[in-house]
């Protein structure tokens, strides 16, 4: 039978460092992807993500089996995410808008550089991945996260209000507002409304 | 019957299911009926597709070795500083015992001296009242002064001692006694 995370929480707390590292292999994929979606960094992302588990390791004293494991560690990486996101925009404000005009653009164009050796399929898979996550990255900090935890990481109303730290039916306008930019976004840049053949 | 406008907002929890089953099957119905509100579902729907179209990407093979790495130097600092904190803990008890023994031992006699003194300066500056001036006395001032000015003019023959007017001893009237006894009594 299936230890419980909160079980594993538990044991962790009395010192358990198998139970600790029991629960990172659960959840090191998930968090590190929902980090790198919200980010668009992998090695950022990686680095955040092991932030994430060694927050939890160091909290673990404190950790109160009611509230659920996977919401508490939603909740840690989330804020770390809004962090990053905010920290990157500060420095973007201070000293990268005089030197790089469109900076989405030249990211853009790095990613493409390095994708551009492929075979064309792959190729065009990739150039369209990162054009939806370019389209991500365009959505307000609040609705990318809550876009982000319910369509890519599958968690209900509730849980994504707890990891956001506001209400439900503020969760449900978010992810209305959310989805409804992001299909603006997707047609402007030619993916969506004139793609269903494709999806 | 449900209105576009009331439809909309609720096509995302729709989607995800996220209402109660009566709501969910008053929603069908209308988008049954309405193209507008099934179009605009099926949008919702592609967007979530094309979302879960993002490869998901895998940890690298050193991130959990590197991670529990950490995990355990901050139990070996957390265990140190645990140590740290117990040596401090003891090293106060000892001094605390010592103190206590030191006074037991050494330091009773001045302790109860000291007491003693306390309490006797306690009770000293409660009971003391400093003495105050006294409150002015019409009747007191007009028999002293005339008294000791009465000797002196006596004393140098100015005045005859039985023409000096008596003092009015039970009088609050400010009347000097130096006065003549007819103005005196004018008045
Ligand atoms: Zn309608």
């Amino acid at each position: 039978m299936r230890t419980s995370d909160e079980e594993l929480m538990m044991k962790c707390r009395n010192g358990d460092m198998s139970a600790f590292e029991l629960l990172v292999m659960r959840y090191k994929d998930l968090i590190t992807n929902f980090i790198y979606r919200s980010i668009s960094d992998y090695h950022r992302a990686e680095d955040l993500a092991q932030e994430t588990f060694l927050r939890v390791f160091r909290s673990a004293g404190r950790y109160e089996p009611k509230c659920q494991f996977k919401n508490w560690l939603y909740l840690i990486a989330t804020n770390l995410c809004r962090n990053e996101i905010r920290d990157r925009k500060r420095r973007n404000t201070a000293y990268l808008d005089d030197l790089i005009p469109d900076n989405e653009d030249t990211s853009y164009v790095e990613l493409m550089q390095d994708v551009s050796q492929l075979p064309d399929e792959v190729y065009e898979k990739k150039e369209r991945q990162i054009i939806i996550q370019q389209t991500i990255d365009r959505l307000p900090e609040n609705q990318r996260l809550a876009l982000l935890l319910v369509s890519y990481q599958n968690l209900r109303y509730d849980e994504i209000a707890e990891v956001l730290e506001c209400s439900v039916s503020a969760v449900k306008s978010l992810i209305h507002r959310a989805r409804q930019n992001m299909k603006t976004l997707l047609i402007e840049v030619g993916i969506g409304e004139s793609s269903h053949a494709k999806v | 019957m449900l209105k576009c406008e009331n439809v909309q907002p609720q096509l995302s929890a729709y989607v995800d299911r996220e209402m109660p089953l009566w709501t969910v099957r008053l929603i069908r119905w209308h988008l049954k009926r309405c193209p507008t509100c099934a179009h605009e579902a099926m949008r919702i729907q592609q967007t979530d597709k094309i979302l879960q179209q993002l490869d998901p990407v895998k940890t690298s093979d050193n991130f959990l070795p590197d991670l529990m790495r950490c995990a355990a130097a901050i139990t070996v600092i957390e265990r140190e500083q645990i140590s740290a904190i117990r040596r401090i803990l003891r090293r106060l008890e000892s001094s605390f015992a010592w103190m206590r023994y030191s006074f037991r031992t050494r330091m009773r006699p001045y302790a109860v001296a000291a007491s003693l003194a306390l309490i006797v300066s306690v009770v000293s500056l409660t009971l003391y009242q400093p003495r105050l001036p006294l409150p002015s006395n019409d009747a007191l001032t007009l028999a002293q002064v005339p008294s000791e000015k009465q000797a002196l003019l006596v004393e140098f023959e100015i005045v005859p001692i039985n023409q000096f007017p008596k003092p009015h001893l039970s009088s609050n009237r400010r009347t000097s006694p130096f006065t003549p006894v007819d103005q005196h009594q004018e008045r």
